[in-house]
Parts: structure tokens; sequence; C-alpha cells
């Protein structure tokens, strides 16, 4: 094993306490905007997407889909939003699209792509230029969908299999090319939602699944809710914007008109503040939202909790890792975790996403650092859809009682799981990994030994051989 | 390569809270010796064919004779902490019967004067019945882990607090007080309750016939009776 010296490791307390000024300060500076965050959320809630909270987070309560919404939005990450029909999937993600992008709704309904067999590449990605083409240039006209920040695919599931590796390169990385020429986003947030198995739907692949980075169901508000819905005032007319709408058609269109979008859109954030009485954000403010919250430190008890997490979905003793075509032997040794019941093995992305989200839940919440509470919030909702559960072992039933979807409520039971283990444990753990650290500097100490999957996984790391087989 | 533990590179494993067991039992077994004579003597009484089923009547008759042998020497908050994790853990029969020990250990609180206790019974498998019976003003007692059925039956005031999840009968007769339980509790919470508030967070087996005091799920109160405990109210 290569034992790297560290020259400042003495410094390493100092650097921290340095690293934690500088986030407070970022989240004293940001204080406005998390308001400003905050008071979004609660005039889409109060006004346009109504729900019943389902979370409750530092004494303030949430509904799922709409926080879900609003981190993605804040991050520029993707999210997949499930549920029946007419139940607010791609309303609550127009509106939050609307008010943290400052676009206007027309413009977004307009950069919308709907799912369905017949969907082209032309139609979600760019055209040729056909004046040009007939002069013999060859230009790309490219859609509203690929240029602008917010993007919504609405019934995803609606387009064949064949289709959604058209957008795989798009959601994953915001760069669209068709013909010979590229657009880069270099600032998207991706909703796409799906509904439940039918006869028109499609399975969403496997590639295109993993790269959402949370999975939430809009639910039923409740009859009493529902009965509200419709009455009253149009607030969603006040969020179009007909002429800027135009203005902004006309844009798209020319060839560096983009350089005069972000004018108008400030216009229509002011005119909404003034009218509605509810902030908006500029790309500046997204920016700078960004980058505290991207900057928060998760603490060691949330960075041992993920660790142990991602142990028990990637750890197979006998295999070396889980391999979606390989299957746990019934007497293995590790049936009471998670990696007998979980088939294949999360990827690289899982934990970018569970990171992500969780600094964007702490920076909201006004935390200095992401804990265990965030984790538990978000890690059902990055896990849903990206882990596959063996049928013949499931210990959830399908038929259990819950409130959410099953991929959810199976997610939320690991999680549940999981954070018991590194509860009785946790102390453990983390006499593990700092003994591994101290291990991996040089120092000759023992490890800490112990049965869960992830003192094996950290004997793997110190490229300790493990002699020990359980068959 | 990069270290990938380096967060961890400060951590120092926290002292233990607990002393090593063996290390408790040496330094109380005077008093621990006394005690589970107590104890043993309490079971020969009362339950000397190794049955015992708590009713109304045997429970008052086990909690009066605990209390008097529990007056009879003087003991520590240790002492008493020591003797649980003794008693939870150990081989013998008599220790088996959990519905006298929970007594004991009630009336062990109840007669000292130091007026806050915490039982660490995270990790056991064993569900103490009838803890936190006749508490009284000013007392807290906090349990970390899980309780069986009747926890803080017939409590006259103080704090209850469970961090685990209780069985039936919770609070059940209690007159004041609070009791306080972050996870699940069973069936007949607050039977024939009178007075104090009760608080479960997890999931609510349901309420008993309570005749008056409050209790609540989560922020929701499901029942209110006339006689609710204004002390009570006054704390949560």
């Amino acid at each position: 094993m290569q034992v790297l010296t560290h020259p400042f490791r003495v410094f390493r307390a100092f650097r921290g306490r340095l690293l934690t000024t500088k986030v407070n300060r970022g989240l004293r500076m940001s204080e406005n905007l998390r308001q400003d965050v905050l008071s979004i959320l609660d005039f889409v809630g109060d006004n346009l997407y109504l729900n019943r909270p389902d979370l409750e987070i530092a004494e303030r309560e949430y509904n799922a889909t709409l926080l879900m919404s609003v981190l993605t939005g804040l991050i520029g990450g993707k999210a997949l939003i499930v549920g029946e029909p007419g139940l607010g999937k791609t309303t609550s993600a127009e509106y939050v699209g609307c008010l943290l992008y400052r676009i206007p709704l027309g413009t977004v309904w307009g950069a919308e792509v709907s799912g369905h067999p017949e969907q082209t590449e032309e139609k979600i990605v760019g055209r040729p230029d056909l004046g040009q083409l007939n002069q013999g240039n060859e230009e790309v006209v490219w859609s509203a969908f690929a240029l602008l920040p917010i993007k919504i695919i609405d019934e995803i599931n609606r387009l064949p299999e064949t289709k959604q590796s058209l957008i795989l390169n798009g959601v994953d990385r915001g760069n669209w090319t068709y013909l010979n020429q590229m657009v880069v986003n270099d600032e998207y947030a991706l909703f796409a939602t799906a509904n439940y198995q039918d006869r028109g739907t499609n399975t969403i692949v496997p590639p295109l699944m993993d790269r959402f980075d949370v999975m939430v169901e809009s639910k039923h508000p409740g009859p009493n809710l529902a009965w509200m819905i419709g009455t009253g005032d149009s607030i969603q007319e006040k969020l179009r914007d007909p002429a800027r709408e135009r203005e902004i058609q006309a844009c798209l269109a020319e060839k560096d008109g983009l350089s005069r979008l972000d004018e108008i859109l400030d216009g229509y954030g002011r005119d909404i503040q003034a009218e509605l009485n509810v902030p908006t954000l500029g790309r500046s403010e997204r920016t700078q939202i960004r980058e505290v919250a991207l900057s928060i430190p998760f603490d060691i008890d949330a960075s041992a909790l993920m660790r142990t997490f991602l142990a028990e979905l990637t750890f197979c003793c006998k295999y070396g890792q889980k391999r979606s075509n390989e299957v746990c032997d019934e007497g293995c040794h590790y049936k009471g975790y998670l990696n007998y019941e979980a088939r294949g093995c999360v990827s690289n992305r899982f934990p970018v996403s569970v990171r992500r989200y969780a600094q964007a839940l702490a920076w909201l919440n006004g935390k200095g650092a992401v804990d265990v509470e965030h984790l538990r919030v978000v890690l059902p909702y990055a896990a849903a859809h990206r882990v596959q559960w063996r049928d013949d072992v499931t210990r959830i039933e399908e038929t259990d009682s819950r409130s959410d979807c099953y991929p959810i409520h199976r997610a939320r039971e690991a999680v549940k799981q999981v954070v018991r283990r590194y509860s009785e444990q946790s102390d453990r753990i983390k006499s593990a990994l700092a003994t591994a650290s101290r291990i991996f500097e040089g120092e000759a100490l023992t490890p800490v030994e112990g049965e869960h999957p992830l003192y094996r996984e950290i004997f793997r790391d110190l490229g300790i051989d493990d002699s020990r087989r359980f068959e | 390569m990069r270290n990938p533990f380096s967060e961890f590179a400060s951590f120092e494993r926290q002292t233990e809270r607990k002393i090593p067991l063996d290390d408790i039992l040496s330094a109380h077994q005077d008093v621990l010796g006394r005690m589970t004579e107590g104890f043993k003597q309490l079971v020969k009484d009362e339950a000397g064919d190794g049955l015992w089923q708590p009713d109304g009547d045997s429970i008052v008759r086990v909690y009066g004779e605990a209390s008097e042998i529990v007056s009879s020497f003087p003991y520590t908050i240790g002492d008493i902490e020591a003797f649980t994790l003794g008693a939870i853990g150990s081989e013998d029969p008599d220790f088996y019967l959990m519905g006298p020990l929970g007594l004991y250990l009630s009336a062990l609180c109840n007669n000292t004067e130091v007026r806050s206790v915490t039982f660490n019974l995270g990790g056991q498998d064993i569900r103490l019945p009838l803890l936190g019976y006749r508490m009284t003003e000013g007392q807290t007692l906090k349990v970390e882990g899980h309780l069986g059925d009747l926890a803080g039956i017939s409590m006259e005031g103080g704090e209850l607090e469970v961090t685990g999840n209780v069985g039936r009968y919770l609070g059940a007769g209690m007159i004041d007080g609070l009791i306080r339980v972050s996870g699940d509790a069973g069936r007949f919470i607050g039977e024939q309750m009178v007075g104090g508030e009760i608080h479960v967070k997890g999931r609510f087996g349901g309420v008993g016939k309570p005749m008056g005091g409050r209790v609540f799920h989560r922020k929701q109160m499901v029942f209110e009776g006339e006689k609710g405990s204004q002390k009570a109210k006054g704390k949560s």
C-alpha cells in the first residue's frame, strides 16, 4: 500500500476552523436569499400547488414534492416526479422553474417537451435552419428546451426506450448536439414527470433513471384541498407575461440573442415582485446560493452514516461488489443487511446526488453543516429509483400499509434500517474510520474489526488482505 | 492516492459515558448485595411460586413491600443504575419476573432524595414493565431504550421520558405529571387517567378510557378531559 505523508497535517484542525468560518460567512451573506427561497416555497405552496405537508425538518413543515423541486432548481439538479395524472406533477415544476429562474410561465410552457412515441430529436433538441441550408450553410435552430435553463419533460415514460437515449447526454451534462453543432448549458435544472405504468407507458431505461438525482411523488392533496383548487383569482395568469414571452422567443431565434435574455428576465422578476410581492432569483443569486450551499461540510456522523449506507448497497463478500447479474447465496453471512436484498450496485451518481441535495437542504435550514437529519430526508428520494430490490427476499411488502408510493416507501424503510444500525455502533464505526485514516498515513495500528460490511470495505481500502471468508 | 478517511483524522473515540459493568458492580458491591437480597425477598414473599400477574391489588401490594425494603438501606443513583444493569443481564430466575422488578426499581427511584434518574436500557431485548409507577412531583425519570406495559401508571407528578417504544397501558391511572414517549406506544394509552399529560411521537396504539388529563399524538391532541393538569400544561 502506498503510504502518503501529509506535511500540513498539523494545520488540519486549523483548516477545519477556517472552512467553518467561511461557510458561516457565506450563510450570513446568503441569509436574505434563503428568506427569498422560503418565500417562494410558501408562495407556491399557498397559492399554486396546494398539497399537504408530508415532511418535517427542523420544526418546519414541507411538502416533499415542492421541497425537492425547489432544491432541484437551486442546485441545478434533475428530478423525476411521479404520480397519477392531474395531481400537479408538471405544474409544480413549472411554478418552481418560473420563480426560481425568473422565466415567464408561458415561456416555461413553450420549452416543455412532451413524451410520446412520435417525438423526434428535431422537436426536442433542434432542427436544421432550412433557409441557411438552401444557401448551402449548415446551421441549427436550437429548441427552447435545449437553450433555456429550466427543462421540463412531460410524461417521460411515454417516450419509447430507443428515443430515451436521445436525451441521455443532455440530461446528464447539459450538452445538446445536433448535426455537428453543440450547445452546452452552463446552468440548468431538469424536471421529468412520469405516470404510473399503463398501456401507453414504457420503462425508463436504467441509465436514464440513474441520471435523475431524486424521485418524488406528487400525491393527492386530500378532498378538502382538492375542492379549493381552481377557486378564487387565478394567480397562474399573473405569472404570464405575453409581451416578454414574445421577446424571449425572438431572442432564442436570433443567433446571439441569448445575451439579451437576462435583461428581459430581470424585468419580469421586478414586475412579479411588484405585483405579487414574491421574490424571484436571477442568475447571480442562484450562483451565490450554489457556491454557499455546496461548500457546506458534512458533520462527522453524516459522513459516517453515508459511508455505512453506501457499504450496504455496494458490498458483496463473495463477488467483490454487487452486480445486477449476480445474486447473493442463500446462506450469505451478510443476510441481515441491505446488500442481500438489493440487486446490482448503486452508481457513483448516487452519492453525488445525496451530497448536493443534503447540502442544499442544510443551506435552506440555515445550518452550517449537513447532519444526519438532512441525510434521512434526502436519502429515500435519491435511492428510490436507483436501488433495485430482489423480489424473492424483500422484507417490505408492496401491500404493507404506507403513505408513499412503493419505491419511496421501500427506500425510506431501508434508510431507517441503516440509521438504526448506524446509531447502535456509530462510535465504533467512526473509530474504525479514524483508525483507518491514521493507518493510511503510516501509523502502525490494527484496524478496527466489526460485523458491518463497512469494516470489510475499510480493510479493502487499506489494502489489507482479508483472509476471512464467509460461505 | 488520497486518504479517503481524512475527515475522521481528528476523531477520538468518546470516553464511554458508562463505566464498564464490572467496574460499576464492584464499586457498588455492598449496596448491590442488599438490593439484590431485598428483591429476592420481595419475589419470595409475593411470587413464591415463580408466577406473578399484575392487577390492581398485586401491584399495590408488591410496591408497598418494595418501598419498605428499599427504605431500610441507603443507596445512590449509581447504585440503582448498577443494580438495573446487573438485574436485566442476570441469569438468576428471580430476575426473570419483570413485573416485580419494574415495581422494585420504581420504589428505588421514588425513595431516593435525588429527583432525577436515567436508565440506559438501549440495546436490551428486555422491556421492563411498570417503571415510573407512582412517580411524584419534581421527579424526573429518563429511559434511554424501550419499556414494556404499564409504564408510568398511577403517576402523581414528575416527568417520565422514554426515548424508545412502550407497551400497553401507558400512563394508566395517572393523576398528574408528564409522560413523553419518542417511539411507539401500544393500546389503552391513558386508561383511567385523571390528570397529567401524555405525549407520543411514534405510532399510536390507541387511547384507553381516560377520565381526565390530556393525550397527544405528535402535535395533535387526541384526548382532553375536564380535569387536565394545569401543572403539566405549563410544562409542555
